[in-house]
């Protein structure tokens, strides 16, 4: 049996991540926004009594201009046992542990600048998606710091 | 052999007792018997020349007169004249580019024309010729006719149509078919009778003076007897001084005497002691009347001669006149028979105007109901539209109703499909190496059917979308229907009033259009009564013109008589006025006749007056009065 992975979309792109890495998926967050940060960081929201910074994954990705970000996704809440944080996506295809792991696959050119966020992709019958490095993305120094200064 | 012998002796006692005179007074009883019968014979052809005046001028005698007949040969030749005429304008007729037509009518003329050379009696050709002749003028008064020479002989047609008509009229009046034609007329009868009382006041003085010359011959006869009782002149025993003076007188007498046989009145015989004296003055007095007789006659002649050609010139002219009023007054009745018709014509118009309107009538009130009935319709078609409305106004609420109940379920299924997710999730968490249970299975049908009520609550919403888009639209298109309708429900009523107005209207010119035609009618019934009355007038100056004309022609006739009259006395010598000035008697010669001419004149003019009163009563059929005679 494979791992379970949940199949999303974000910027253009079809990502996945590990069912694992993921506590929720939320609907209509509330957000509030913070001054003085970059544009890709969305705010701060509460889910399941928990105060969350909410990124958008697309425009971290610089993904936001190809995918035509909005605001009306699905928003990914990160396992506390990964890290603190929720990822805005454009769209939550579903839950798959079906899906075969292609390791020799070609990054796609936008995701070139993020490369070490990607090791493989796997081939649903959604078509085929990028794994996304859910702890190396919430250890990254450039996701960490949201200040417009740095 | 008695007779003979009478006569024998007589001849023998006349030879005895003429042998006995002497040379004188064989002269004197030779010319004075001669001159008395020559007087006498004078006298008696005078009398008798009156007396065939008055023969002819008597009311009981015939008015045949032999010196105005008109011989059928010359009327068959005045139709024969006439037809050329006609022939002519034909051809005038024909060679006209406009008047083809005419030209017909002429041709129709020379029909009747020759219809009437073959019955001169037949009215009714004579008044179809006539007809004709007044289409010509008509033509020639609509400028159909134009040229003057064509003109003319058309009214030269009109003018000889009076007068052969009136020629033909008399022929037939007189009975006389095929023989021989009285022209004179009541006319002429009247102008004899003025020259019968011009005449006959002379015959007065010719009877006084007829036994005047009987006694005078009765007494040379007496004379002659005496002197033959004498002893002859030859015997010398017997001549005395008074016989000589007796024979002096006698041959003075004769001597004076003589001019008078040769028509001279200038003669006087010396009256004197002798036994001639009583005969000169005897002899001076018959010399004496003859010469007033003479006189008169003279001056009478004359002043009838002028004032017959002065009437006979009236006549004339009052002819013409008369011909050119009768085709006036025929022209006039033409015009009238034609407004007749023309009103007829109208009035007719005018009835079918009238069922036209009664028709309109009819109509405006089936137009009224089927309006009215429209009417209701358009309501109940309104009412029918607002109950739509309503229930479309109902449909896109239902239908927005929902489209937000069909967003709940939206909701919903999203939510459901979320919760799957999270489901999800959480189950493949909690079997921590990565396999799916139950609960993942179950949390996958429940996405898929998420997923279903998804889509379904979509394709509700976009049907409901499109539900409530259409009943938008006919929500729309009904209230816009409602306001057509309401429009054309006020038009319908508009429309309805108006024909109830054009009903009115064409009721009142229904009204109006039966008045005109029932006023036209009697109007064409008034111009018809003026027409014929118009030809009744024509008639009566067709007569008068006639009547005219034959009252010119005896005038022309009594002139001639007048001037016959002057002829017969012209061998007669009067004394010159001025030497018998101091004569009391040439004075009164010289104003009788002037008397007597103005006394005939002036009872000529009575007697063509009262004809021409005649003569319009009888056209109006009323009875001529009794003095038209006298």
């Amino acid at each position: 049996m494979s791992q379970a992975h949940v199949m999303f979309r974000a910027g253009g792109q079809s990502f996945a991540v590990a069912s694992s890495n993921v506590q929720a998926i939320h609907d209509e967050l509330s957000l509030q926004s913070v001054g003085d940060t970059k544009k890709w960081f969305l705010g701060l929201a509460v889910a399941d009594g928990v105060l969350i910074p909410v990124t958008d994954l697309a425009g971290y990705l610089k993904l936001g201009q190809a995918s035509g970000r909005t605001f009306s996704g699905r928003t990914l809440g990160i396992s506390p046992e990964v890290g603190v944080g929720a990822l805005r996506v454009d769209e939550v295809i579903g839950v798959d542990d079906t899906a075969t792991k292609v390791s020799d696959a070609v990054l796609p050119q936008a995701l070139q600048a993020n490369s070490n966020l990607f090791s493989y992709s796997l081939e649903a019958s959604t078509g085929e998606h990028w794994v996304l490095d859910v702890p190396r993305l919430l250890q990254s120094k450039r996701f960490i710091d949201i200040g417009v200064s740095a | 052999m008695n007779v003979s012998r009478v006569v024998s002796q007589l001849t023998s006692t006349f030879t005895t007792r003429w042998q006995r005179l002497s040379r004188h007074q064989r002269i004197a009883f030779a010319i004075l018997p001669i001159v008395l019968l020559l007087s006498i014979g004078v006298l008696l052809k005078l009398l008798s020349s009156n007396g065939t005046i008055a023969q002819q001028a008597s009311p009981t005698n015939s008015v045949v007169n032999n010196d105005n007949v008109v011989e059928p040969e010359s009327v068959q030749q005045r139709i024969a004249e006439h037809s050329s005429s006609v022939m002519t304008l034909q051809r005038w007729l024909l060679s006209g580019r406009n008047s083809k037509e005419e030209a017909g009518i002429s041709l129709t003329m020379l029909q009747h024309l020759q219809a009437i050379a073959v019955d001169p009696s037949n009215d009714l050709a004579w008044q179809d010729y006539s007809d004709e002749l007044s289409r010509l003028e008509n033509a020639v008064e609509k400028q159909a006719i134009t040229t003057p020479e064509a003109t003319a002989l058309i009214a030269t047609l009109r003018y000889d149509y009076a007068q052969l008509r009136g020629s033909v009229a008399g022929m037939v009046d007189s009975g006389q078919d095929g023989g021989v034609v009285a022209a004179p007329t009541i006319t002429s009868r009247g102008a004899d009778n003025q020259a019968l009382a011009k005449r006959s006041s002379l015959t007065p003085w010719l009877l006084a003076l007829l036994p005047l010359l009987a006694s005078a011959l009765a007494t040379v006869a007496w004379l002659f007897y005496q002197a033959s009782q004498q002893p002859s002149l030859e015997q010398p025993m017997l001549r005395t001084v008074d016989s000589r003076a007796n024979q002096n007188a006698i041959l003075q007498l004769l001597d004076e005497m003589e001019p008078l046989a040769d028509g001279d009145l200038r003669v006087q015989a010396t009256v004197s002691e002798a036994m001639t004296g009583a005969l000169a003055d005897a002899f001076n007095y018959a010399v004496t009347e003859l010469r007033w007789l003479v006189g008169a006659i003279k001056g009478s002649a004359a002043q009838v001669n002028e004032s017959v050609g002065k009437t006979r010139d009236s006549a004339n002219s009052l002819a013409q006149a008369s011909g050119v009023q009768a085709r006036e007054i025929h022209r006039s009745s033409n015009y009238l028979n034609v407004m007749s018709d023309t009103m007829a014509q109208l009035s007719a118009h005018a009835a079918e105007s009238s069922r036209i309107a009664v028709d309109s009538v009819e109509q405006a009130q089936q137009g009224t109901l089927a309006i009215d009935a429209s009417v209701k319709g358009l309501v109940n078609i309104r009412e029918q539209a607002h109950m739509t409305s309503r229930l479309m106004e109902r449909l896109v609420e239902s239908s927005d109703a929902i489209k937000k109940h069909a967003n709940d379920i939206q909701r919903v299924a999203k939510n459901t499909d979320l919760l799957a997710l999270n489901t999800t999730i959480r189950a493949a968490a909690a079997t921590g190496g990565g396999e799916t249970s139950e609960l993942s299975r179950l949390s996958a049908e429940v996405t898929q059917l998420a997923s279903t009520l998804r889509i379904a609550t979509r394709d509700i919403a976009h049907l409901a979308g499109i539900i409530h888009q259409d009943a938008a639209l006919t929500l729309s298109s009904v209230k816009k229907t409602n306001s057509e309708l309401d429009a054309g429900h006020q038009k319908a009523i508009l429309a309805s009033q108006s024909l109830k107005a054009i009903e009115a209207v064409s009721h009142d010119l229904q009204n109006q259009i039966n008045d005109i035609a029932s006023k036209t009618l009697r109007q064409a019934g008034v111009v018809r009564q003026l027409s014929a009355n118009m030809g009744v007038i024509n008639g009566i100056t067709r007569d008068s013109a006639v009547g005219l004309q034959d009252a010119a022609s005896d005038l022309e006739d009594l002139q001639l008589m007048a001037n016959a009259l002057l002829t017969s006395v012209a061998g007669f010598s009067l004394p010159d006025t001025d030497n018998d000035a101091a004569d009391g008697d040439a004075n009164d010669s010289v104003e009788m006749p002037t008397s007597a001419s103005a006394l005939v004149a002036k009872k000529i003019k009575a007697a063509v007056k009262v004809d021409h009163r005649s003569q319009e009563l009888a056209g109006f059929g009323d009875e001529p009065p009794t003095s038209r005679n006298e």
